[in-house]
Order: structure tokens, then sequence, then C-alpha cells
């Protein structure tokens, strides 16, 4: 009886221990971002059953000024003081990104996307784990990435997901944005509380339309008495999406 | 006649001290009135000048350049600014500080 009621505590532990082994992972990413203000930043997957959050930190050796002024030049870096994060929700079959643009936070709220992988039998190895090669096209970048089946996860870091293993190593063609796993670990207090009243919640067409405007209304508001916006140059589409679904549609009529 | 001729030598000197004096006097006058005259003129220039210098201080023009980036460090918009009635650099640079603190 004694020997019964060990083997069963037994049996329980394991399967505990089992289950947050599948359940509660903490990746973590090093982000370079190769842009014309080029920086690095640490990205962290928490990922559960059905959910997953992709946490964003500065690199605490970034300049951490906002503005900075130098011969009549004021040079303003779009940071918020508020957590940034991609969050998964595969129940609801949304997605949730935060961004701060033109000192404002917004929630993107946003169908799960569709992202059609190419596996291929290129291998090779990056550390000590074998990874296989994939490619796909998402918002207008072509991705490489490289993934591990020795991790069935079909989660990644930032939006990418849907392969058969976990992501170690993903870069677009140009190499401006660019992800490489740093630690893979099992995390039972892995918690992450979603504070949406910290932002403002949007859909992803209005955030195209903010992002890419051409008057710079929040700037307008701000400007003394008599000043006048003499020339503006926007941008053209440079950030991590250049090209959405509904544009690809539209194309293809 | 001894005497007419006296009369005409004392006649004839003192015709000539008046008219030596006359000459000289009248050279002093146009002297002084010409270094008023010359003083005059250069004042008016200087103070000409002066003003012009002034007004283009005043109605000076600063130009100031807003590079907005992204969260990821990506460009996303510059735009130039003027503002009117700027006296100087410094104060130009001054502006450029106090606008970015309101951003």
């Amino acid at each position: 009886m004694r020997h019964l009621f060990i083997l069963y505590i037994s049996i329980l532990f394991f399967t505990h221990l089992n289950a947050q082994e599948q359940n509660d992972i903490i990746v973590t990413y090093d982000i370079h971002y190769n842009t014309e203000l080029p920086n690095t930043k640490l990205g962290t997957l928490l990922i559960s059953k059905k959910k997953s959050v992709f946490i964003i930190k500065r690199n605490e050796k970034e300049n951490e000024k906002k503005i900075t002024v130098k011969d009549n030049n004021i040079t303003i870096k779009s940071k918020s003081n508020k957590q940034r994060f991609v969050y998964f929700d595969y129940e609801k079959d949304t997605i949730l990104t935060t961004v701060n643009l033109f000192s404002k936070n917004y929630l993107i709220k946003e169908e799960l996307p569709k992202i059609n992988w190419n596996l291929l039998n290129e291998k090779k190895k990056i550390g000590n784990l074998n990874v296989q090669k994939a490619t796909t096209k998402f918002r207008g970048r072509n991705y490489i990435a490289w993934y591990s089946l020795n991790y069935p996860i079909k989660f990644g870091p930032w939006k990418f997901h849907g392969l058969p293993g976990l992501i170690i190593e993903i870069y677009d063609e140009s190499n401006r944005y660019h992800w490489v796993l740093k630690t893979i670990n099992n995390n039972e207090n892995s918690s992450f509380n979603l504070n949406k009243k910290d932002y403002k919640e949007i859909s992803l067409k209005e955030y195209v339309k903010i992002r890419y405007s051409d008057s710079p209304n929040f700037l307008t508001a701000k400007l003394p008495r008599g000043t006048k916006i003499v020339s503006s140059k926007i941008s053209p589409r440079n950030s991590i999406e250049i090209k959405f679904e509904w544009e690809e549609e539209k194309k293809k009529q | 006649m001894k005497n007419l001729f006296l009369s005409v030598v004392l006649l004839l000197t003192v015709s000539f001290a008046f008219a030596n004096n006359e000459v000289e006097k009248v050279s002093i006058f146009n002297i002084e009135e010409t270094l008023e005259l010359t003083n005059s003129v250069e004042l008016t220039t200087f103070d000409f000048t002066a003003e012009n210098y002034s007004i283009t201080k005043v109605v000076g023009t600063c130009y100031i350049t807003l590079s907005f980036y992204g969260e990821d460090g990506e460009h996303l918009a510059t735009h130039t600014l003027a503002f009117e009635g700027v006296a100087n650099e410094q104060e130009c640079s001054d502006l450029a500080d106090r606008f970015a603190a309101l951003l």
C-alpha cells in the first residue's frame, strides 16, 4: 500500500512537471534593427497552451533620450514608457500589437494573419541545435527562417508563427530586421498581465492611416503662433510591414 | 606835398593791412564750415549703417528641422519649421531647445 502511494505521488509529480514543460516556456531573442537609427533590443517570448506573448524591451546600453537637439536639428525617437508586446490569442484568433506613434500609445487589433511557409530541405547547426530552413513572404518582406524540430512549438518572435518547430533565427532578405535566439528556459512563474487601458485600440487599417499620414496634425497643434511648416518629407514605407493583405488583393483585381 | 605823400602811404598801408586780415578771416571760417560739414556727413553715414544692420537682425528667420523616428529606429518624417523675427543664432538655438521641450 505504501509503495502504491509513492508510485501515485511520483506519477502526479512527473505529469505536473511535464505539463509545465509544454506550457510554460520562456524564449529570449536578440533583435537587431538595422534601420536608419540602428539598435538592438531584447525580445522575450512567453509561451503557454493557447496563448503567447512576445515582449520587446529596450537594450539598457541604448541611449534612452527620446529627444536630442543639435544645431537646430531636433531628433525625436518614438519611445513609450508602456510595455511593448505582440499578444497572440489562438482561442479568439487575434493578435494585439502595441505601437508608439507620435507620442501616442496604440493597441492594434487584427485577425491572426496566415503565413505561408515554404519548408526547405536545407539544414545546418546553430550552436548545439540542428535547424531547418523555411522561407516566406509576409507583409511585403521576404524572410528566411531557421527552426528546430527539437522544440515542436509553433510560436516565434514578433508575429511569426505556424512553423513545425521553434524559430531559432529569422531575418528578412535585406537584413534590416534580424531575430536570433538567445536562451530557452522552462519557467513556472511566467505571467503576463494584459492592460488594455494604457493604449488606444485601433484596427490595422487605422494604424496604416496614422503611420503613413501626409498631414502632421500632431505637430500643427504644438506650433507657436506665426510659425510655418515650410517643408515636409514623409518617408516611403520602410517599417517592418510595408504591404498589407487588402492592398495585395486590390493589386490582384 | 610831403604831407600828402605821407597820407597816401598811410592810407595804402592801412588798406593792405585790413585787406590781409579779411582774407585770413574768410579762410578760417571756410575751414571750420568744411570740418562741420564733414563731421555731419560721417555721422549720418554711420547712423545709416547701424540702422541697416539692426533691421537685418530683427527680421531674421530661424529654421528648425524636426526628424521623427519610429520605435525600431526607422525614419518616419522630417519637417522644417520657420520662426520669423529672430534676432540671432543664439536666439534660434534657444528657440529649438524650448520647442523640443514642448514635444
